[in-house]
């Protein structure tokens, strides 16, 4: 019995270690701000527009389709991709605001964000190179 | 004539804009979106239950359907110029300038707008005809009854301000209106206006929570619809002027069923939940038009529902009233004018919409969703009698 739970635990840990790729949050080396996930999900909505020391944040999206794009609106904004889309039509069409820029690559991402101290972007895995990480999912 | 060069104005202000974005090499974005929705109407009653909706027995594929094609030019340092145009079904797809305007953002929080654009009436008003961008089928008609005067030539300020994590938004706006008001018992459009429209809106959110409130006043201008309420009372007025009525006492009954020089007022209040994909919306609303006869009418609905991963399901309450009350009526001495203005009174006391409604979202491709809503109520307009509206479509943006 005990083998069995013991067995089922581990199989459980491998499937949800399958099921969510690691995620980072990245902002230039060089830039101080302390994020929750509210602040950073609040970013990538439109809603939080400047850092504490009052610089505009640059946030930047991979494509809509994208896997980790797809797994930060789910783990981190908590939106369906249609429920987000949704959102910014809302915006768009309103004249008051426009979704994040997305870039096609995550190599893209990092080098936007390793160049602008203001950027602020999510990729795949743990602690890339050359930029800071400021939250991981 | 007069819409129509007003629709030839914004189509040529919007071309220059354009033209001014093309040879400033400015970037220009372009976003769209439509509804391909096909409406089916059975009703005991001898009209239908709303304007732009089939009539009773017919399945239109045309009275909810609409093109809408934006474009957004970054003229850079916060300027831009954006043009929206729509083809909308019930204007036999005909392309219209819907909006022409320039916006200056002078920083994060500040944005100022001069142009032509939305008049948000009511909360959802601004992206009422983007079936897109909300779970419903059809925007609750209690509330969302489709006013004529729902864009506005003015100038508008944004705000938006994050304190302790609550985002707070306000907009406030100037601007006037000038175009047709189409009357539902002869289908026939009628002119009208409304001056010095002073309108604010408050909304705060944080999370999954949002409620606002706002409203706007204006004032009507004269127009066709004034000659055609006042020739509602002609047969009355004939009769009370053989019967002793004094031309002033008409006169006065006259200035009471008038839009002209009355000042109208809009107001709404409501929330917006959407946690753990169990959502609810409530918007209350009310409206009048000052020292006339018309009624005041009093409008909400209540929406409860959950999210079930590319599918949404949403259940409706909605009633809107208008409330009688014969105080204008009083100072009519003649008994057969004072018995005309309480009839007029009475036949707008009469419209009623109260029922329930159910929509079902299937969001089956990443800019498309399909929608069905079915809302069954009741009629007291004419003849009191229960109705429902069938539609089943498709909403995209891109």
């Amino acid at each position: 019995m005990f083998t069995f739970l013991r067995l089922t635990t581990v199989i459980g840990l491998m499937l949800l270690s399958f099921g969510s790729q690691a995620l980072s949050v990245i902002v230039h080396p060089s830039n101080t701000a302390v994020l929750t996930k509210s602040d950073i999900a609040d970013i990538f909505l439109g809603k939080k527009l400047e850092f504490e020391n009052g610089e505009t944040i640059k946030p930047v999206s991979l494509g809509e389709e994208n896997e980790v794009t797809l797994n930060f609106v789910d783990s981190v904004l908590n939106k369906t991709p249609a429920q987000l889309k949704s959102y910014w039509a809302r915006l768009i069409f309103t004249g008051q605001g426009e979704p994040p820029v997305a870039v096609d690559s995550e190599q893209q991402l990092l080098e936007m964000v390793a160049s602008d101290p203001n950027a602020i972007g999510f990729v795949s895995g743990k602690s890339p190179g050359g930029v800071k990480v400021v939250a991981e999912f | 004539m007069k819409r129509h060069a007003v629709k030839t104005k914004y189509k040529v202000l919007a071309s220059c804009c354009l033209m001014f974005a093309s040879v400033a090499q400015a970037e220009i974005k372009f976003n769209g979106f439509g509804s391909v929705r096909g409406t089916y109407v059975d009703t005991d009653s001898i009209q239908r239950p709303f304007a732009n909706l089939p009539e009773d027995g017919e399945l239109s594929f045309k009275d909810e359907s609409i093109f809408g094609l934006q474009a957004k030019a970054d003229l850079g340092d916060g300027l831009s110029a954006t043009i929206q145009f729509t083809a909308d079904g019930t204007e036999d797809f005909d392309v219209e300038a819907r909006w022409a305007y320039i916006s200056y953002k002078f920083d994060n929080h500040y944005q100022v707008s001069v142009g032509k654009f939305a008049n948000p009436i009511f909360y959802q008003s601004e992206y009422e005809i983007v079936g897109y961008a909300h779970n419903f089928g059809r925007l609750p008609k209690s509330v969302y009854f489709g006013f004529d005067f729902n864009t506005v030539e003015g100038i508008s300020l944004d705000t938006n301000h994050r304190v302790h994590g609550y985002n707070i938004s306000t907009k406030w706006l100037y601007g006037n209106w000038d175009g047709d008001i189409t009357v539902a018992s002869t289908g026939v459009d009628e002119s009208i206006g409304l001056d010095d429209i002073f309108l604010g809106r408050l909304e705060v959110s944080k999370d999954w929570w949002k409620v606002f409130a706002g409203g706007f006043v204006g004032e009507f201008t004269d127009g066709s619809l004034n000659e055609f309420f006042r020739s509602l009372i002609v047969p009355g007025s004939q009769v009370a002027l053989e019967n002793g009525a004094t031309p002033e006492q008409v006169e006065q009954l006259a200035t009471l069923v008038e839009y002209q020089g009355k000042d109208a007022e809009y107001w709404y209040a409501g929330y917006d939940i959407d946690y753990n994909n169990f959502l609810s919306s409530f918007e209350y609303a009310k409206y009048d038009v000052d020292n006339t006869l018309l009624t005041e009418i009093r409008a909400w609905y209540l929406s409860v529902g959950y999210r079930f991963s590319d599918y949404v399901v949403l259940f409706r309450r909605e009633q809107q009233q208008h409330i009688t009350n014969y105080s204008q009526t009083e100072s009519i001495q003649h008994p057969i004018l004072n018995a005309v203005a309480r009839g007029f009174h009475d036949v707008f006391a009469k419209n009623t919409i109260d029922g329930i409604g159910v929509s079902l979202r299937y969001d089956f491709h990443p800019s498309a969703a399909l929608k069905f809503d079915y809302f069954e109520g009741e009629d007291k307009t004419h003849v009191d009698g229960k109705y429902s509206i069938a539609s089943f479509g498709l909403d995209f943006v891109f």
